[in-house]
């Protein structure tokens, strides 16, 4: 019970999208308050009269290190929320954050304390001193004998606004590789082309308009699942119709029909069919938003003279477009059906709720993330993109378009990416390289991985962590000692292979191959800036010590960059960066260089003034207006769009090539579909989530979600040890390679027979592994097709580790 | 039966001190013989306010009491934020949930483990003892949500007389 004079700090939760608000409350072992409200500092009094707010549960507590000492950490939702998790609500996931801070006696003290040189094959301790010599020294060297796109990165998109703007400069500005990759992608760039194509923001969209929607449509993800609180307080207390689409019946799924929306589940692949059909139904019978069409479209000739290569090549006016639905025999609610599995009558049904069958358009949100586009990436985002044109689901409240979001958006870069180095092109256009092929082509002399497991992350997992024991070890000598490091890595170079460094918080699959590890400072233990899922920036501050010599990624990289002789590294204090970053930020949807400008003018730091927004952050783009700042509620209220011409247009989803797709990624013979998925208990790789005993009592292994009707045909039950094989996978050089992992069966009605679903990012069981890698079958943009896996499932025995639930998990 | 001083509506002081008894009371709920199958009794315990259940599950189950281990008893309190699951027992999955406010469903096989939800805690079990034909409560599984030690009801402590 934290007393009356507890330090109290402000931050969000670490994972989902929806970024609830938190309150820190840090004090002295030995000294907490009492029971009563007159003696803590929650002001509550307990035992509550339930169910009452803002009681702690006994996962919000922990012993930490503060300012050098042992200390009391309780870290509760926030019931003064007036945002986001309005009054304290919280998921599984927040729900223990506490468990994630580094403590010597418990599962988090295998966090990395100190920089490790591995010699003779075991990582030995440094000094940071040493560690940033070698990376300057081999990276210079690299950059200066092979060029700068022989020196790569690999990292996580959204470490914060300071963090991503001091990499991207070193990396961008300084060096100027285009050898970058984020941690979902093989390269940078646009994750929802489609949608970016029809002139439209990936977020423009705020909470409330999923309250203010009469009908919400979801694509692609279980919003219960992974963005929870925003389904609960926002999307359910709305009331609005849920249409659901989906392969599998989710819980979300049961909650929708439960409450008189529709579940679509439509076969895997088939997103451009159905809305295609969907979109037809709506023009044959002219019930598309004729005025937002004739005022806010761009007409063929104002596409045409759009600067940006991919809107002149795949916009479409509103008259191409319906030429296009009516002339593809596909999109016919008969041959729809078939395609898609949802009844062609469904189909019309939709039709008739998104459209209002002539009485009027209601307010429709389309919502969607990667069940959508990590299927058919260009296609997928055009064709929901082209169903929201048409209805006019755009800048109004409850009428939006808008990626839910995976991860928080923190990712304000320099910008500055060298596309013209790119190797890869599209019909003689530039696009961003694709790097995990380059590596494999031998050309990646230098690897950067920040905050991410590249195996586990990547299609063809298997094939990177071949090109990591063939580059890295199997190439050029290993090093043999501390003194001779810089020398045996730099011969190492010199034969063709290559050096990985990995920076992160914990060791995984990848780090088992680095040179040299650095150890990084994570959440809550230093003071960054990051943007929830409808813009909201906050401060979320430091408020235990980092452990041993961790630290912040910024300081790593501003060292080396200075080493390598670079100048404009010269940050001292974190804010310096975030002030920096704004600058950077002008102009886009992050944009908070007005909080910046206002904070400098009034004699503040940046960070501070943020901070003094608590958890009710400021949507960007931030404004100044009176003197006072401004946030942005929601994008588009103007029905201006991102295109030169300022209209939106339609984008040519090319169901032919999609279709073409789908024969040669489905399963032939007794191969199934194998997709995956998140769950709600579980943040991505786990590396927190493995050292959270409650997470991991419930999820010991891996699952394998399976239809009875596949599970009893093989002689399947739940708890059975199965493994997954495919001999098709293509690689990232197109090389057909085999690859499987083992799980655990969980029968399931979720699933439809011949699909069964993963975790993603399980550590151990590489879901990614029997998904192809070879991005040239998606030529626009090098994206993987991560839910499109195949293979084969064997019984190999039964799981006899820790006893797990198999309980139906879609029950409303 | 109340503990002298504690009562679940007032906002007091639990003071140990205060109290002519301290720890958990063991309480006779049901007749084994009178319980049917998958028809929860609701009982409060360890004070009126806090409501619990205990069924005959069907299925043998961890922690379970009685001649096929399949009496089983549970707060109805949520350990999410205290939202009441009464009225959502599942017979066919042993579960209690969804609840009402957040969806969390409990597992009632598994010592009341969390099968989808936002609880981090699992649901806290009411500890039984088999006498003859009575089933007795005798002491909580861990702490209420809301609660500081379950109002004087530490089962670390030894249960007090009757």
């Amino acid at each position: 019970m934290p007393p009356l004079d507890a330090t109290v700090k402000t931050t969000c939760c670490e994972y989902c999208p929806v970024a609830c608000g938190y309150k820190v409350y840090t004090w002295p072992i030995g000294s907490d308050g009492g029971p009563r409200a007159h003696q803590n500092a929650l002001s509550r009094s307990f035992p509550l009269i339930k169910p009452e707010l803002g009681a702690p549960t006994p996962n919000m507590h922990t012993v930490a290190t503060v300012d050098g000492a042992p200390a009391n950490v309780l870290i509760v939702p926030d019931v003064d929320a007036d945002v986001v998790n309005v009054g304290g609500t919280h998921s599984v996931r927040g729900g223990a954050l506490a468990k994630k801070l580094y403590r010597e006696d418990g599962p988090t003290n295998d966090r990395l304390l100190r920089p490790l040189l591995r010699v003779n094959g075991v990582l030995e301790p440094i000094s940071w001193d040493l560690a940033t010599d070698i990376v300057a020294q081999v990276s210079s060297h690299v950059v200066d004998t092979y060029g700068p796109l022989a020196w790569g990165m690999k990292r996580y998109s959204y470490g914060g606004h300071e963090n991503v703007t001091a990499i991207t400069k070193l990396a961008f500005q300084a060096i100027g590789s285009a050898n970058h990759a984020p941690h979902h992608a093989p390269a940078v760039g646009d994750d929802v082309p489609g949608l970016s194509d029809a002139g439209i923001d990936a977020f423009s969209a705020c909470f409330e308009d999923d309250r203010r929607a009469d009908i919400l449509f979801i694509s692609g993800t279980d919003p219960y699942e992974t963005k929870t609180v925003r389904f609960l307080e926002w999307m359910a207390a709305g009331g609005a119709k849920i249409v659901y689409v989906d392969p599998r019946r989710t819980f979300t799924a049961a909650y929708a029909e439960r409450e008189g929306g529709m579940h679509l589940q439509l076969n895997i692949g088939t997103d451009v069919a159905l809305y295609g059909a969907i979109a037809r139904y709506i023009v044959e019978r002219g019930l598309e938003d004729s005025d937002f069409i004739s005022d806010h479209v761009a007409t063929s000739g104002e596409i045409a003279a759009e600067s940006k290569w991919r809107r002149r090549r795949f916009g479409l006016s509103f008259a191409e477009f319906s030429a296009y639905l009516l002339a593809e025999p596909s999109f016919t609610m008969a041959a729809a059906e078939t395609i898609t599995g949802v009844p062609a009558a469904t189909i019309a049904e939709v039709g008739e709720l998104l459209s209002g069958g002539g009485g009027g358009i209601p307010r429709v949100s389309f919502l969607f993330e990667k069940g959508l586009y990590w299927t058919h990436n260009y296609e997928n985002t055009a064709a929901i993109a082209n169903l929201a044109v048409l209805l006019g689901s755009v800048g109004e409240p409850g009428r939006a378009i808008s990626r839910l979001g995976g991860h928080q958006r923190g990712g304000q870069g320099t910008g500055g990416y060298p596309l013209a180095d790119s190797p890869d092109e599209f019909e003689g256009n530039k696009i961003e390289m694709d790097t995990d092929r380059y590596f494999l082509q031998g050309n990646t002399r230098f690897m950067w991985a920040i905050g991410t497991n590249w195996i586990g992350a990547s299609a063809g997992s298997t094939a990177i962590a071949a090109g990591l024991q063939r580059l890295v070890r199997d190439t050029g000598p290993q090093v043999t000692s501390t003194s001779s490091a810089i020398s045996q890595l730099i011969a190492r170079v010199d034969a063709g292979g290559t050096v990985l460094v990995h920076q992160e918080i914990y060791s995984n699959q990848t780090t088992d191959y680095a040179d040299l590890v650095l150890p990084a400072a994570a959440w809550g233990e230093k003071n960054f800036s990051r943007a929830n899922a409808e813009r909201r920036l906050r401060l979320y501050q430091r408020f235990v010590d980092p452990p041993g010599e961790a630290r912040d990624d910024w300081e790593i990289v501003a060292e080396v960059a200075r080493k390598m002789g670079y100048s404009g590294f010269d940050w001292t204090d974190v804010n310096e960066l975030f002030e920096e970053a704004s600058g950077y930020s002008a102009g886009s949807r992050r944009d908070f260089k007005a909080l910046v400008d206002k904070a400098q003018a009034d004699g503040v730091r940046g960070h501070d003034l943020l901070a003094s927004y608590g958890t009710t952050g400021i949507q960007t783009p931030i404004n100044l207006a009176s003197g006072e700042l401004e946030g942005t509620k929601r994008l588009h209220t103007a029905r201006t769009f991102k295109s030169d011409s300022g209209k939106a247009n339609f984008v040519f989803a090319d169901w032919p090539a999609v279709a073409a797709r789908n024969a040669s990624l489905g399963p032939t013979g007794d191969e199934v579909w194998v997709t995956n998925m998140r769950v709600n208990h579980l943040w991505n790789n786990l590396f927190d989530f493995v050292r959270r005993p409650d997470a991991i009592k419930r999820w010991p292994a891996n699952i394998l979600q399976i239809n009875p009707s596949d599970a009893t045909g093989r002689g399947i039950s739940s708890g059975d040890l199965l493994r997954i094989d495919s001999d098709s996978v293509r690689d990232q050089l197109g090389q057909v390679i085999s690859a499987g992992f083992e799980v655990v069966a969980y029968v399931t009605d979720e699933v439809p027979p011949g699909l069964v679903c993963t975790y993603f990012l399980y550590p151990g069981s590489l879901a990614n592994s029997v998904v192809s890698a070879d991005t040239t079958s998606q030529p626009v943009t090098a994206r993987y097709q991560f839910k499109m896996g195949r293979g084969r499932i064997t019984r190999i025995g039964v799981w006899d580790g820790p006893p797990m639930p198999f309980e139906p998990r879609n029950i409303v | 039966m109340l503990l002298v001083g504690c009562d679940s509506k007032k906002q007091i002081d639990c003071n140990p001190d205060d109290f002519e008894e301290i720890g958990c009371p063991d309480v006779e709920i049901a007749k084994l013989s009178d319980l049917v199958e998958g028809v929860p009794v609701d009982f409060d315990y360890p004070v009126e306010g806090l409501e619990c259940f205990l069924v005959k599950l069907g299925d043998a189950a961890e922690g379970g009491v009685g001649p096929n281990q399949d009496v089983v008893a549970f707060s109805y309190i949520c350990t999410h934020m205290g939202c009441s699951l009464k009225g959502n027992y599942n017979h066919d999955h042993k579960l209690l949930g969804p609840c009402r406010c957040h969806f969390t469903t409990f597992s009632l096989r598994r010592n009341g483990g969390v099968i989808l939800g936002q609880a981090t805690q699992d649901l806290v079990r009411v500890e039984l003892s088999i006498d003859g034909d009575n089933v007795i409560a005798t002491g909580l599984s861990g702490v209420l949500y809301g609660e500081i030690d379950n109002r004087c009801c530490n089962d670390a402590q030894p249960a007090g007389n009757a």
